[in-house]
């Protein structure tokens, strides 16, 4: 019945937004979402009949053809005719007008739970959820009373009681459905409470009240909006059975429930009786269903793409899968296709997504590198510059959205090429994941033993006795002592470092030869990042792994890397052994980002830094993409894009100015005296 | 990077001056957690310091630490247990929510989360304007004109104040909240790990725009973060904590360079340098200033030193008894190691020794 | 898991006195004396005393909500005023078809919206616009009308089910018990069906853009183990506690069916006992579909628990 006025407690925060570093929340402001609302057709038809319905309703006594409770025996149950346009009932009573008065008292009636609901739901949800303690406890409580209470069942008892007032049913009924407002407003405010924007203003002095009002009030608002349409729709219908169980209302005067409950004692002798009330109902309540449903999907929420593979891998069609430098198919192949030395090659990727014009727009664009055996190599840039999705398309695990072309080869084997069955075998057997939020990358409903054996199981089967040690051995090979009690534990339950020793131990079950981390100790203290780091060198020494690592911070590529590749806008910007890298960068960018870091740094001397920001894929220029941030930068960088350029036998560099570089850096080791 | 440079003119303020700004003696914050016989987690467990006027005071661990509680503390977001915090004279260990206002103008705030610290619904002129209504009692029109003079300073276009925080970038908004702290003209700024969440250009970045600032105003700051390197560059004094205690506080720069903790030696191996040759001696180090990783260790026991599950020095008296803070030098150092009296069989001489081995890129 | 099925039976404990005070106090607000209410106003003030007195009604409210709760928890919920049926009686006699219905829809309901909202997440589209436009269709016919055409339409034209009655699971068997539930079940499930798809639609989104998906396919789990498996479950949660909060509305939505599909059930005889003013039958039947709903709330909470780890340390 009433479902309608259950709000999501629980999932709440379901489709909540995570910050997404780069990517802005989108949000916009409420009104401008119900304007645009207004301008899509099925809302106008919804509004326009729930106007009609309420307008009719008013004007039933003008409009209504006949007196609604006029008998004519002569003509009951008859059909449509022209004096009776929907045909009479039982007694010869003109249905039309009988529609027409029957909703009026039924459409104001069901605003009465909506009001009391949200006076009491609102102010109490938002200040118990701001203070919490006790008194959110206590309310908590009654809530759960509240929810326990059949509210029908209930509303029946009432009837007796109060003789059939309808007012205090339905204000009954309206306290029992406030704990559903409640809930919600109490979760928001809660969710809202420990952000920091809220502590900002506290410690500003700003004052209960206004925090409230100024920064709570407003992240309810949306859902309260809309749940008012979902709650009134659902009083509605709960008081049309109250109607049709011939409870609160008069029964001398038409109802709407009561109408079909009239209509069902002819279901064999005059089906047609049934009709057009039915058709009433639906229209009304599908109608107030639509706007609230409607209004709810303009609410700002920023939805995240689905990272579930699409059975069928997406194709960059040719024109896009060229990237923005058409003629640059230029890089001398990094290795022969079979070299087993060199089990990782990757050649010319492109990454794109789809805009919303129905175009592609390149993120990644022209990259070319290669891996050895045993052999780390780092990709490097700020964020934004491409390295995470260079990452996935390795593995052929781009958001939604994404597609790859180029070449990825993984032991002479072109991936790109493989279908979606095909490329789930080669994952975690040959090359496999770490990714940056060790926490996020478990799933939380399993333990480390189901969720390791099952992929141990899946690579190499076996019994369960030797899946079971088998995950022993691997967590132990990780660095985790206590392998059995780890096992045994649940996601939640792991530290972060922890977990992200879980992670590479999945993304070893299956031995594979490749391994790629993106930003796997980002987000980890120094301590643990040291540890991991230790971890994963040891790992590739005994495994004879490759190693493909992202990271922004130049000090992990000196720790863990053999070769770096500095990446900028989408490209590769420099390709260099990591000692050569770091001693003697031959990019400006390389430079910056060299300079930049705080550890030579003195005390009171500012860092010298990169000013401005990485361009977004749609800004990238049609020359160097550095250009506009370079210190070296002069008219010939403006002319044409720039290719990866050799500037020793093992080096590369996308920059014309590499000599230029290399004078300034000669000149601040010897002119500066230590 | 050597000692002389904690008295390089550019940062040396005059000796401490006699009343400090911020004095905070024995601070105890503890936690309840969920279900009745589990014990509070004592995130913050005596933590005694003092601030000067136009001084930044650095905190350095590991998460968990307790270095943003202690942070929270001061600001009133993080309920105090025990001990006192006096700011600029007055006792604010007890200010309610309402007297917030009056402390307001002596201390704000920049938090880590770039993406959560502003209200995404509200323009950056009216974020900005927030202090100055709430704390200063300025009205708006007023306020208008110094939100234009804020963005100015924070290097920000005119224009941005109108405009809605998924406008910018990361760095962006933290200049913004920068200039929301900087609004009623502060005399502490709480950073609490303001520039951990960007990436090292933009880092950098933020870390000039803080210390431009810094010489402009003479604002001081309680800078909070989990990076050695960054929190000695950019500090004049550092207080490394570990576990809700501080195990060793000191001028920056020594600390730095000479870590004399044990604790701090591993800290300060554990960030990697840029550097292909350092790093690789670096690295080797750190294996040694450690026992065994955080996933071997045991757990910390209750009194003694927390640390001692991992430290190489470890001894039986470690296990029992709590380190008091013992003079080593220009530092305190909370280890029986540096206390001649504490029964560690190492006690005394060993510390010197010790201390500086571990300095890759001194000199 | 044991500790917390203790702890929410620790919960589910005072909520239930509460419930049992609710529907006591209930009946002390009726204006005027129940027993005057009972006998009608062509009684004497005498023959109300009397009647009072039977009754217990002449005592202070306290001591008789003390009787009355006494006496209940040893499952004795005094007689009916009208009939002098044991209340305990008639609505244990009433509850079988009562369950069978809500129990049934609610199990149905949930399997089929998380199919609906599963195949609209996953596939998006078609899939998802079709999914949604059905789920507002559903959320918007009465439960009464729909059950009116499901009568006319599969019992009246087309004779494959019974248009109403009842069949004992016990004595009739499960064929006839089934046939006889069909119709009133469809019914009741197409509100709630709408809703949980919609929920489960919103919890699959959700799901599926997990960073765990994008580990289980690196460690290469297969595309329909990812989905059947991890997002399944990690979706189900949030679904399953909204199924729970919906139930209060199901078991509404029965009283109604029962009334139209005349079966035997407690809503039928709270229907009756309303209409005859008898108020111990009230009493004891708030009580007892109070019972069920806390009682299914726990069950909600267990299978949540059992499903996500995480529940279980709140
Ligand atoms: N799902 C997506 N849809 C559209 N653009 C995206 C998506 N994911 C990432 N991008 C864009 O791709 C570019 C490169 O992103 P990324 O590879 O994450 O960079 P990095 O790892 O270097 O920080 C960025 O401009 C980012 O905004
Ligand atoms: S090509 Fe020019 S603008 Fe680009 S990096 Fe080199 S010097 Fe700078
Ligand atoms: S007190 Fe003992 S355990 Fe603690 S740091 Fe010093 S030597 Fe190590
Ligand atoms: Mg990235």
């Amino acid at each position: 019945m009433t479902t309608a006025t259950v709000p999501a407690h629980g999932t709440q925060g379901v489709g909540e937004p995570l910050a997404q570093p780069g990517r802005p929340r989108p949000r916009g402001s409420f009104a401008t979402a119900i304007r645009d609302a207004l301008h899509r057709p099925a809302i106008l038809i919804a509004l326009g009949w729930v106007v009609l319905v309420v307008v009719s309703s008013v004007l039933a006594g003008v409009l209504a053809p006949h007196d609604p409770l006029a008998q004519d025996l002569d003509n009951r149950l008859a059909g449509p005719s022209a004096t009776y346009w929907l045909g009479t009932d039982e007694l010869g009573r003109d249905l039309l007008s009988r529609i027409l008065h029957g909703g009026g008292v039924l459409l104001l009636a069901a605003l009465i739970p909506v009001v009391v609901a949200y006076l009491l739901g609102v102010p109490i949800g938002m200040f118990v959820g701001y203070v919490g303690g006790r008194a959110d406890a206590l309310a908590d409580f009654v809530v759960n009373v509240l929810f326990a209470i059949p509210a029908l069942v209930v509303v029946l008892a009432v009837s007796v009681v109060t003789d059939n007032n309808l007012p205090f049913m339905t204000v009954v009924f309206g306290v029992i459905v406030s704990g559903g407002i409640f809930r919600l407003v109490r979760a928001s405010t809660q969710a809202s409470r420990d952000l920091l924007y809220v502590d900002a203003a506290r410690v500003s002095g700003v004052s209960r009240w206004t925090i409230l009002l100024r920064h709570i009030l407003p992240n309810v608002l949306g859902p309260l909006i809309v749940q008012g349409f979902l709650l009134y729709s659902g009083a509605f219908l709960f008081l049309t059975s109250l109607s049709f169980l011939g409870l609160g209302f008069d029964p001398q005067q038409p109802s709407w429930g009561q109408l079909v409950f009239d209509a069902s004692a002819h279901l064999d002798d005059d089906p047609w009786l049934m009709v057009p009330i039915g058709l009433v109902l639906i229209a009304t309540v599908a109608a107030l269903n639509y706007l609230g449903n409607s209004l709810l999907a303009t609410l700002p929420t920023a939805r995240r793409a689905r990272l579930l593979t699409p059975p069928r891998r997406p194709v960059l069609p040719p024109e896009a899968a060229a990237g923005t430098v058409p003629e640059g198919r230029r890089t001398p192949a990094a290795a022969e296709p079979a070299d087993t030395d060199v089990p990782l090659v990757v050649e010319d990727l492109v990454v794109s997504f789809r805009t919303p014009e129905g175009g592609w727009q390149p993120v990644v664009d022209g990259v070319s590198f290669a891996v050895h055996r045993g052999e780390t190599l780092c990709l490097v840039g700020e964020s934004g510059c491409g390295k995470t999705m260079t990452a996935l398309a390795t593995l052929g695990l781009l958001p939604e959205g994404g597609a790859a072309a180029g070449s990825v080869r993984l032991a002479g084997r072109e991936l790109l090429d493989l279908s979606e069955r095909e490329m789930a075998q080669v994952r975690g057997s040959q090359i496999a994941l770490i990714s940056q939020e060790p926490m996020g990358a478990l799933d939380p409903c399993f333990s480390v033993r189901s969720q390791l054996g099952d992929v141990v199981k899946l690579h190499r089967g076996g019994s369960r006795a030797e899946v079971r040690r088998r995950v022993h051995e691997l967590l132990r090979l990780v660095g985790i002592p206590n392998a059995e009690s780890v096992a045994k534990s649940f996601p939640h339950q792991l530290s972060g470092g922890m977990a992200q020793r879980v992670c590479i131990a999945l993304a070893l079950a299956g031995e594979p030869s490749v391994l790629v981390a993106d930003e796997p100790t980002t987000a980890l203290d120094p301590t643990i990042q040291a540890e991991i780091l230790d971890l994963l060198r040891s790992l590739q020494e005994t495994l004879g792994l490759a190693l493909v690592l992202v990271t922004h911070d130049l000090g992990v590529v000196a720790d863990i890397g053999d070769v770096a590749a500095v990446m900028y806008a989408g490209q590769v910007v420099e390709l260099a052994p990591v000692d050569e890298l770091l001693a003697a960068p031959r990019h400006p960018y390389s430079q910056g980002l060299l300079d930049a870091m705080p550890e030579d740094a003195v005390r009171g001397v500012p860092l010298p830094t990169v000013a401005g920001m990485v361009p977004l894929p749609k800004d990238w220029p049609g020359w160097c993409r550095f250009a506009a941030r370079c210190p070296l930068a002069v008219d010939a960088c403006r002319e044409g894009p720039v290719p990866l350029l050799a500037v020793q036998a093992d080096r590369t560099s996308r920059c014309i100015r590499t000599d230029e570089l290399a004078r300034s850096q000669e000149l601040a080791t010897t002119g500066v005296t230590p | 990077m050597s000692s002389a440079q904690s008295s390089a003119p550019s940062t040396a303020r005059h000796a401490v001056p006699e009343t400090p700004l911020l004095t905070v003696t024995d601070l105890r914050v503890d936690y309840k957690l969920p279900g009745w016989r589990t014990p509070p987690v004592k995130a913050v467990d005596g933590v005694s310091f003092t601030l000067a006027e136009h001084e930044t005071l650095g905190l350095v661990g590991e998460s968990g630490s307790g270095k943003s509680t202690i942070g929270r503390a001061l600001l009133g977001l993080a309920p105090i247990s025990g001990g006192q915090v006096v700011l600029n004279g007055h006792d604010i260990t007890e200010a309610k929510a309402g007297d917030r206002k009056h402390v307001a103008s002596d201390l704000q705030v920049v938090f880590q989360d770039p993406y959560g610290s502003l209200n995404p619904s509200r323009t950056v002129g009216k974020t900005l304007a927030e202090p100055l209504e709430a704390a200063a009692g300025v009205d708006t029109r007023t306020a208008l004109e110094e939100i234009r003079s804020l963005l100015a300073k924070v290097r920000l276009p005119e224009d941005a104040a109108d405009r809605y925080p998924n406008a910018f970038s990361g760095g962006q908004r933290q200049r913004i909240a920068i200039a929301r702290a900087l609004a009623i003209n502060p005399k502490l700024i709480v950073c609490d790990e303001a520039i951990s969440a960007l990436d090292v250009v933009t880092q950098a970045q933020v870390l000039n725009l803080l210390g431009e600032l810094q010489r402009e105003t003479g604002v001081a700051f309680l800078f909070i973060a989990h990076n050695l390197p960054v929190v000695s560059y950019f500090s004049d004094r550092v207080l490394v904590l570990y576990r809700g205690r501080i195990m060793e506080s000191g001028p920056a720069a020594t600390i730095h360079a000479r870590p004399a903790h044990p604790y701090s030696q591993a800290l300060r191996a554990a960030v990697p340098v840029p550097n292909a040759v350092e790093q690789r001696v670096l690295r080797r180090q750190r294996q040694e200033v450690v026992r065994v990783t955080t996933a071997q260790a045991k757990p910390a026991p209750e009194e003694g030193c927390p640390f001692a599950p991992r430290c190489p020095h470890v001894a039986d008296v470690c296990w029992t008894k709590r380190p008091i803070d013992a003079p080593f030098e220009d530092r305190t150092v909370a280890c029986h190691v540096f206390d001649a009296a504490s029964g560690h069989p190492q006690a005394g001489g060993a510390a010197a020794l010790t201390a500086g081995e571990l300095a890759p890129t001194a000199g | 898991m044991t500790r917390f099925v203790l702890r929410r039976l620790a919960v589910a404990v005072p909520l239930l006195l509460i419930v049992a005070a609710i529907s006591f106090f209930l009946v002390q607000l009726v204006p005027g004396s129940p027993a005057a209410a009972i006998l009608g106003n062509t009684a004497t003030q005498e023959q109300v005393d009397t009647l009072e007195q039977s009754l217990g009604l002449d005592q202070p409210v306290l001591s008789q909500f003390g009787q009355w709760l006494g006496h209940a928890l040893q499952g004795n919920l005094g007689a009916s005023y009208t009939t002098g049926q044991s209340v305990s009686d008639a609505l244990a006699q009433s509850v079988a078809p009562t369950l069978s219905l809500a129990i049934l829809s609610t199990l149905l309901t949930l399997v089929v919206g998380l199919v609906l909202g599963m195949a609209a997440a996953v596939r998006g589209g078609r899939t998802d616009r079709l999914v949604q436009w059905t789920g507002s269709l559903g959320m918007a016919i009465p439960n009464f009308w729909l059950a009116a055409l499901l009568i006319f339409v599969f019992a009246i034209k087309l004779s494959l089910f019974p248009a109403i009655g009842y069949a004992e699971l016990g004595t009739d068997g499960i064929g006839p018990w089934i046939s006889h539930l069909v119709l009133p079940i469809i019914a009741l499930s197409a509100v709630n069906l709408g809703q949980i798809a919609f929920q489960a639609r919103a919890a699959f989104t959700d799901a599926l853009s997990r960073d765990y998906v994008r580990t289980l396919h690196a460690t290469g789990v297969p595309r329909r183990r990812v989905l059947y498996k991890h997002v399944l479950r990690n979706a189900s949660v949030p679904v399953v506690q909204v199924t729970g909060l919906t139930f209060i509305f199901t078991l509404g939505g029965v009283v109604v069916l029962e009334l139209i599909f005349t079966l035997p059930g407690m809503g039928n005889l709270m229907l009756r006992s309303v209409q005859n003013h008898d108020f111990s039958v009230v009493q004891g039947g708030v009580l007892y579909f109070s019972l069920v709903v806390v009682l299914v709330n726990l069950v909600i909470d267990v299978a949540t628990a059992a499903l996500d780890p995480r529940v279980r340390v709140r």
